[in-house]
């Protein structure tokens, strides 16, 4: 190359997470995070949410560690955030700019509950005390809990488009908060671009976002806006997954966009980088609802790790149901025919208890693979005095038309309808055991 | 005794692994003898295709797969 | 302290009756140890006592395996055993089927422990390991002394109240079962340590192992096509409008039974698809995009195939288990060929 540098000055990608600490919400006169303490003016909340004319009936709620209370009808979370320097969520509401470099700050132990009114059989639950406490991180935040109706004669697609804007709204009007307070914490997450890695291990992840055995709506804003329907695999910086490049499909199986913007996964490759690996780089993959589109995946992730991630090794995450398995077989396969070491994260089908019925397929080259629990057993909850969201929970997936229970009651409840429980990213410590 | 069996689907490894003797690659798990992609007339081309693979796999002897 | 009673189960060639010939003897008891059951005794010593052997034809259990196995737990339960020890079976086929099946009822009956022992080929392995405790032995009567040991040191382990949780830390095949269990670290955690291990060559253990399925050897057409009859079967949630069978939408082990005589095609009238693990709304605008009955019936009216049957069998494929997806498997081929139809067009979804 010759003499002369370009760009003239940052030569690469950082990002400042600064993070004020929430320990409890409360509603009062004006929005601010003082001594760990969220304040939530209601009103001016409910206001800001409910300038959107596909939405009435704007209700706000708190929820905080250790009361005897449920959320219900969990539809998405999001972590408050505000970005100074650039658009919070790309392509959701703000521009379509860049994300992943600069300063965002975090009230960090809040979260957002946007709840989803209609019925849905996929719709998320948490408590704030016992049982659920050890399996969800949600019932350790505090919790600002949003529900919206549908405005007459909007359609199922353009609510949850609507509700995903809430999200987004309620996370920079409450990040803004933080963003005024003092960071409690400040992390600075970069991959500079020297080679001074040698004899560290490459390993990159490949993130499997979506899966198209539920096809995503036209305008569903999940890669900086785009709907990934026919997303070809794609390299993309870690630190614009975690600062808002990605929002939970509306098909959220087992990642919401809280647990995107504190990604497990890469935040542990974060934790590991210039240690015992080097963090090669993240590839965005979905799973094809065709068999000609899950080979292209496989075939072209597989290349981009080992020729431009220059990666010695790969690990994978999946999203959605058995599709998705057999994509992220195909995908660990193609890798190790390459060369490169595979290891990946899925979760477990109970069926007869059986070794055999735990995946819809499973490479026999498959020999590492962490399992983040078996999806459909279920935890019970006891009763709560108060319940956030609708008044009746189910019928859910794998339940009869006529499952329908009090919310207030006594709940056995599936660990994918735990919000948080079931998360295929590898934030939980659920697995099996086989004996 | 039994019976002859093509199966016409798109997660290929998945019949290939459980041991599907003759396996015919359906259009899509959303749709595997059809496309709405398709004009009628095209798609009811690809669905005799398809069907018509299954046949011809139904005349042959069938493959024990190796998972 | 009483002895810990326990009661031995033999065939009639180790229960010293007589060979071959004797195979078809009935289910009896005798209140004494006998041929292995002495060496057991021996090696057990005085904390334990054989109180009884029960033995059986191989050809009586093989023959009416749950009927056997009831006498021989009402003869055994007089004798009040604390433990059941069940042969060693080694690799014999008869006789291994014998001991699982009779260990796994007199669990569930007498609600005690019943082990066995057996070689890994044996095919009763297979098919009670999952719920009985199996010692591994080697293939012939030649290697019981070790056997004898293992089962030893089995039935002391079991006498003392250690977990039994874990089959192949005590010598005796897995289960090949999983249970849900809580881990100190998060998955990404424990993902990036076995790359890791994987990559320096250090051990590492997988937290699924890679499934092993039965073989279905595949049927041959015996008939030329334009003279069979020709089945359409689905496991993509086929079911008459409005779903008036109450078929799930997953996780089932139901079928549907849908009639199609003097239909051409599938029209959203008649048929719908009601599945949870897909978006049915292209199949549910057309339902010959899941169920090929157009283009069945062309062939049918070309002679390309004799005969299109009359009912389309249909289930949903969504998070079945193995022993739902063999249950549903074996009624529709069972249905299918009581209504002589010889080949299947299946399509999945």
């Amino acid at each position: 190359m010759r003499s002369g540098r370009w760009p003239p000055t940052a030569s690469h990608m950082r990002l400042e997470i600064r993070a004020a600490a929430v320990n409890r919400a409360v509603f009062g006169i004006s929005t601010n995070l003082n001594d760990r303490t969220l304040t939530v003016a209601r009103d001016e909340l409910a206001r800001l949410l409910g300038a959107d004319s596909r939405l009435t009936e704007i209700q706000i709620e708190l929820a905080n560690p250790g009361e005897d209370c449920r959320i219900t009808g969990i539809f998405d979370v999001f972590e408050p955030r505000y970005k100074a320097t650039g658009p919070n969520f790309p392509g959701v509401i703000d521009r379509i700019g860049p994300v992943g470099d600069g300063v965002t700050a975090v009230a960090r132990g809040a979260a957002i509950m946007v709840m989803n009114a209609l019925p849905d059989r996929h719709k998320l639950t948490v408590d704030m005390t016992g049982p659920a406490a050890e399996f969800s991180p949600y019932s350790h935040t505090a919790n600002i809990c949003v529900r919206a109706q549908p405005a007459a004669g909007v359609e199922r697609p353009a609510y949850y488009r609507a509700l995903k804007e809430i999200g987004v709204k309620a996370s920079g009007y409450l990040g803004e908060a933080a963003n005024r307070a003092q960071a409690d914490s400040v992390e600075v997450l970069e991959l500079p671009h020297q080679s001074d890695d040698t004899g560290r291990p490459r390993v990159a992840y490949i993130y499997m976002l979506a899966s198209q055995q539920m096809p995503t709506e036209a305008d569903e804003p999940i890669l900086y806006g785009d709907n990934v329907r026919t997303l070809l695999p794609t390299v993309i910086h870690p630190n614009e997954i975690l600062d808002g490049a990605i929002v939970a499909p509306y098909w959220n199986f087992g990642g919401d966009t809280y647990a995107i913007q504190n990604h497990p996964m890469i935040c542990e490759l974060y934790r590991r980088h210039r240690n015992d690996l080097a963090f090669a780089g993240v590839i965005a993959i979905i799973a094809a609802e065709t068999e000609a589109g899950r080979t292209r995946t496989a075939i072209m992730a597989a290349n981009l790790a080992r020729e431009t991630l220059r990666a010695d090794a790969v690990v994978l995450t999946k999203y959605g149901g058995g599709i998705p398995e057999s994509a992220a077989m195909e995908t660990y396969d193609a890798c190790e025919a390459l060369g490169m070491k595979g290891a990946m994260v899925l979760w477990t089908h109970g069926g007869d208890g059986r070794i055999e019925g735990s995946l819809t397929f499973m490479s026999p080259r498959a020999d590492a693979v962490v399992t983040c629990g078996i999806n459909e057993q279920a935890i019970d909850l006891p009763p709560v005095s108060r319940v956030i969201g609708s008044s009746t929970i189910g019928p859910l997936i794998m339940e009869s038309e006529d499952d329908v229970r009090p919310a207030n009651g006594p709940l056995h409840l599936r660990f994918l309808f735990l919000a948080g429980a079931a998360d295929q990213l590898g934030g939980g410590r659920r697995s099996i055991e086989e004996y | 005794m039994g019976i002859a069996t093509a199966q016409i689907c798109s997660m290929k490894q998945v019949a290939a692994m459980v041991g599907s003797p003759r396996i015919v690659t359906g259009r899509s798990v959303l749709h595997p003898t059809g496309d709405p992609a398709l004009a009628p007339e095209a798609e009811q081309m690809l669905r005799r295709g398809i069907v018509a693979d299954a046949i011809r796999a139904l005349a042959a002897d069938g493959i024990p797969h190796a998972a | 302290m009483e002895p810990i009673r326990i009661v031995h189960y033999l065939n009639q060639f180790f229960g010293q009756l007589g060979g071959e010939e004797l195979a078809g003897i009935k289910p009896q008891i005798k209140s004494e140890a006998i041929g292995p059951g002495r060496v057991l005794q021996a090696r057990l010593g005085a904390s334990f006592e054989v109180v009884a052997t029960a033995i059986c034809g191989d050809n009586t259990f093989a023959d009416n395996p749950e009927a056997a196995a009831e006498d021989l737990t009402a003869l055994i339960s007089e004798f009040r055993p604390q433990i059941l020890i069940a042969g060693p079976a080694f690799n014999s086929g008869r006789y291994g089927q014998a001991c699982g099946q009779l260990c796994a009822s007199i669990q569930e009956k007498l609600a005690i422990p019943a082990i066995t022992g057996m070689y890994q080929e044996n095919p009763a392995v297979d098919q009670f390991r999952n719920r009985v405790l199996i010692v591994r032995t080697g293939p012939t009567a030649r290697t019981m002394g070790e056997a004898i040991d293992q089962i030893v040191s089995l039935v002391k382990r079991i006498a003392a109240g250690d977990p039994l949780d874990r089959p192949a830390e005590l010598g005796c095949f897995p289960h090949g079962m999983k249970r849900p269990v809580v881990r100190e670290q998060i998955a990404a955690r424990r993902a990036i340590d076995m790359l890791l291990s994987k990559l320096t060559g250090q051990p590492f253990t997988t937290e699924m192992s890679v499934p092993v399925f039965d073989r279905v050897e595949p049927t041959r057409l015996k008939l030329p096509l334009s003279e069979a009859t020709v089945a359409l079967v689905t496991d993509g949630g086929l079911v008459a409008k409005g779903n008036p069978e109450r078929m799930p939408n997953g996780y089932t082990d139901r079928i549907t039974a849908i009639p199609i005589h003097g239909l051409d095609r599938f029209t959203t009238d008649i048929v719908e698809a009601h599945h949870g693990g897909y978006d049915t709304q292209f199949v549910n605008q057309d339902l010959n995009r899941l169920t090929p009955l157009d283009a069945a019936r062309e062939l049918e009216r070309n002679g390309v195939i004799g005969k299109l049957h009359e009912t389309v069998y249909a289930t949903a494929g969504l998070g079945m288990s193995i022993s739902n997806a063999k249950k549903v498997g074996r009624e529709i081929g069972r249905r299918l060929l009581d209504q002589g139809v010889q080949a299947v067009i299946l399509t999945s979804t």
